[in-house]
């Protein structure tokens, strides 16, 4: 089966991009500002925004790109529509926040609001909720992207007829460090679609903004 | 398309270092969860399956010495992943053979400066190429952290990838520990029992964590006769809370019915099903009603948290393997910690160990993220 990418995104250290076209500018801001000005920028209106943790913003973000403009009816179907992202930092970015709620004795306050988002995949179940996704779902871990893999990886996912089209990508976060690239993928022959293959991926991952 | 078959497994927990020293636990229905005794008072109403460092030690300096010194999670894998191999004579310095790693929190607690160890392998990755290194495989080792059905997600993706005839052998190893972090985490959800947790019961309180490493080697051909095939499976996302499970089992349910699908079987084939089963109010009674909804209410059904607690990461392995042991063995397992129904809707849950022959297991998991999974096994 051949598979396409049909629309793609960055949120990388200087602009939102999509489709290799940038959306905004994010010379010289931190992350804490991006997620701010992303969530503007995008006309979100989606208060759970508010209480999510970092990784979960901007994959929230980054899904909301794609998938804004998603015709639901003739496109694809919710219920075989798979998310499959990777990233290098797992959940450590809230792991450290957290760690510091329970490091000492007399100053012991764990909350399950921080807790739940210690998990990589909880970006997953945020894009899930919002879009109401509910294929196949599958969060690994690599040392950066790792685009060999990540082929591998949808390839499976596709060779199940349980999933029509999926969210493929990067999403990772670490104190100041943030990078989001993410795939629209499916078998369906768009008009700008580009073929799903390694090569391709790290060409528009490794695209320079200027 | 090749077939794939479990042709050697491992479970290294507080029961046992081996499979058989567990099944002769679980065969006396001995579990492995006790009071844990936490320097945080807060939390030392607890229970956990714990394994032992001394135990641990001794069993670790058996195995030929890493370049540098391991954190208790990576002697755990490695202990695990050697022993498993010893059954096999798989080449792990083969391109041929993948490692693939299912962990939630791998070595969280070294983010505790007070136990920091080894180099402080916090990431995830790092401590997959550690282990896998000391095997000295030369493959870029898969991890997969997709909360608590990363155990079975990792089966399946393996198993996959065996089908595919990208890898002849996949060595798929999940694990995890009991730390503060997740201790203290579940205690704020009031998702810990004050005692040994009681899947399905209706006196019912919460989860007990455990610690383990569980180790299966895929293979495209079998090593015995008695080997067992693994079918196929699937996962998917309720799409409706981020820490709750859905309250219809809808997600569960369409994860099954893709598992049962991709195998090519139907619900009336499957004679056992090894649940999820945490022990939590929600979880439970969430299973219970995908249970019913395909017509399962009737097959023999078992939890194995109240012998080893949640494991997280490592529950989809060691459960899987139990689940082969039963096939392989005509045995189920009571379910432990189960007395009288407490889920709205009644299921056969295993109430003394029975002898019976079983052609084809289901093995499920839900997590947080909303993510469910489900493994068809075939003898």
């Amino acid at each position: 089966m051949d598979l396409f990418i049909n629309s793609y995104c960055h949120i990388g250290q200087s602009t939102i991009s999509k489709d290799g076209l940038v959306l905004h500018n994010l010379d010289g801001i931190g992350i804490e500002e991006m997620l701010k000005n992303g969530y503007q920028l995008l006309d979100l209106n989606y208060p759970k925004y508010y209480k999510m943790d970092s990784l979960s913003k901007l994959g929230i973000l980054a899904a909301e790109i794609l998938l804004a403009e998603v015709n639901w009816e003739k496109q694809f179907t919710k219920d075989a529509f798979a998310i499959m992202l990777s990233n290098s930092d797992s959940s450590l970015d809230t792991d450290i926040k957290y760690q510091k709620t329970i490091a000492q004795k007399n100053a012991f306050f764990p909350s399950p609001a921080m807790f739940v988002y210690t998990l990589p995949n909880i970006v997953a179940g945020e894009i899930a909720i919002k879009h109401q996704l509910k294929g196949e779902n599958l969060f690994y871990i690599s040392q950066s992207f790792d685009t060999h893999q990540t082929q591998i990886l949808v390839e499976n996912i596709f060779s199940k007829p349980q999933t029509s089209a999926s969210l493929v990508g990067w999403v990772n976060v670490l104190n100041e460090n943030y990078d989001a690239f993410l795939m629209l993928v499916s078998p369906l022959l768009t008009e700008q679609a580009i073929k799903f293959e390694a090569q391709n991926i790290d060409t528009l991952y490794t695209h320079n903004y200027g | 398309m090749r077939k794939v078959y479990s042709i050697a497994d491992t479970i290294f927990a507080p029961l046992g270092f081996s499979t058989q020293e567990n099944w002769a636990a679980l065969e006396q229905n001995i579990s492995g969860v006790a009071p844990y005794h936490s320097t945080q008072e807060e939390l030392n109403y607890c229970y956990a399956a714990v394994i032992n460092n001394e135990k641990l030690e001794n069993k670790f300096s058996l195995l030929p010495p890493s370049i540098t010194p391991a954190t208790k999670l990576e002697k755990m894998f490695i202990a695990s992943i050697a022993d498993a191999l010893q059954h096999t004579s798989v080449n792990v310095s083969s391109n041929r053979t993948l490692f693939v790693y299912a962990t939630t929190k791998g070595n969280i607690d070294v983010l505790d400066s007070r136990n920091f160890i080894g180099s402080g392998r916090v990431k995830l990755f790092d401590m997959a190429q550690y282990v896998t290194k000391y095997f000295g495989n030369p493959n870029q080792p898969l991890v997969i952290s997709n909360a608590c059905i990363s155990g079975v997600l990792a089966i399946e993706v393996a198993s996959s990838l065996v089908k595919r005839g990208l890898y002849d052998h996949v060595i798929v190893t999940g694990g995890d520990l009991v730390s503060m972090f997740t201790l203290s985490g579940f205690h704020s959800f009031q998702a810990l029992s004050h005692g040994v947790c009681k899947p399905f019961d209706k006196d019912r309180t919460g989860i007990n964590l455990g610690e383990a490493a569980a180790t299966m080697i895929l293979s495209a051909e079998p090593q015995l006769s008695s080997d067992i095939e693994i079918l196929a499976g699937a996962t998917s996302n309720d799409a409706n809370h981020i820490s709750g499970p859905s309250r219809t089992g809808d997600g569960l349910a369409k994860a099954m019915d893709s598992a049962i699908a991709n195998a090519s079987i139907d619900y009336s084939d499957i004679e056992y099903l090894l649940a999820h089963g945490t022990a939590t109010i929600y979880n439970d009674e969430m299973e219970a009603k995908a249970i019913e909804s395909r017509n399962l209410s009737h097959i023999p059904t078992n939890s194995m948290k109240a012998y080893y607690g949640h494991t997280l990461g490592a529950a989809g392995v060691v459960e899987t393997i139990i689940a082969m042991q039963s096939m392989k063995k005509d045995t189920i397992f009571k379910s432990l910690g189960y007395v009288q129904s407490g889920v709205s809707t009644e299921l056969n849950v295993v109430t003394k160990n029975t002898t019976t022959t079983i052609a084809y297991a289901m093995k499920t998991a839900s997590g947080f993220g909303g993510c469910n999974a489900a493994l068809i096994l075939k003898k």
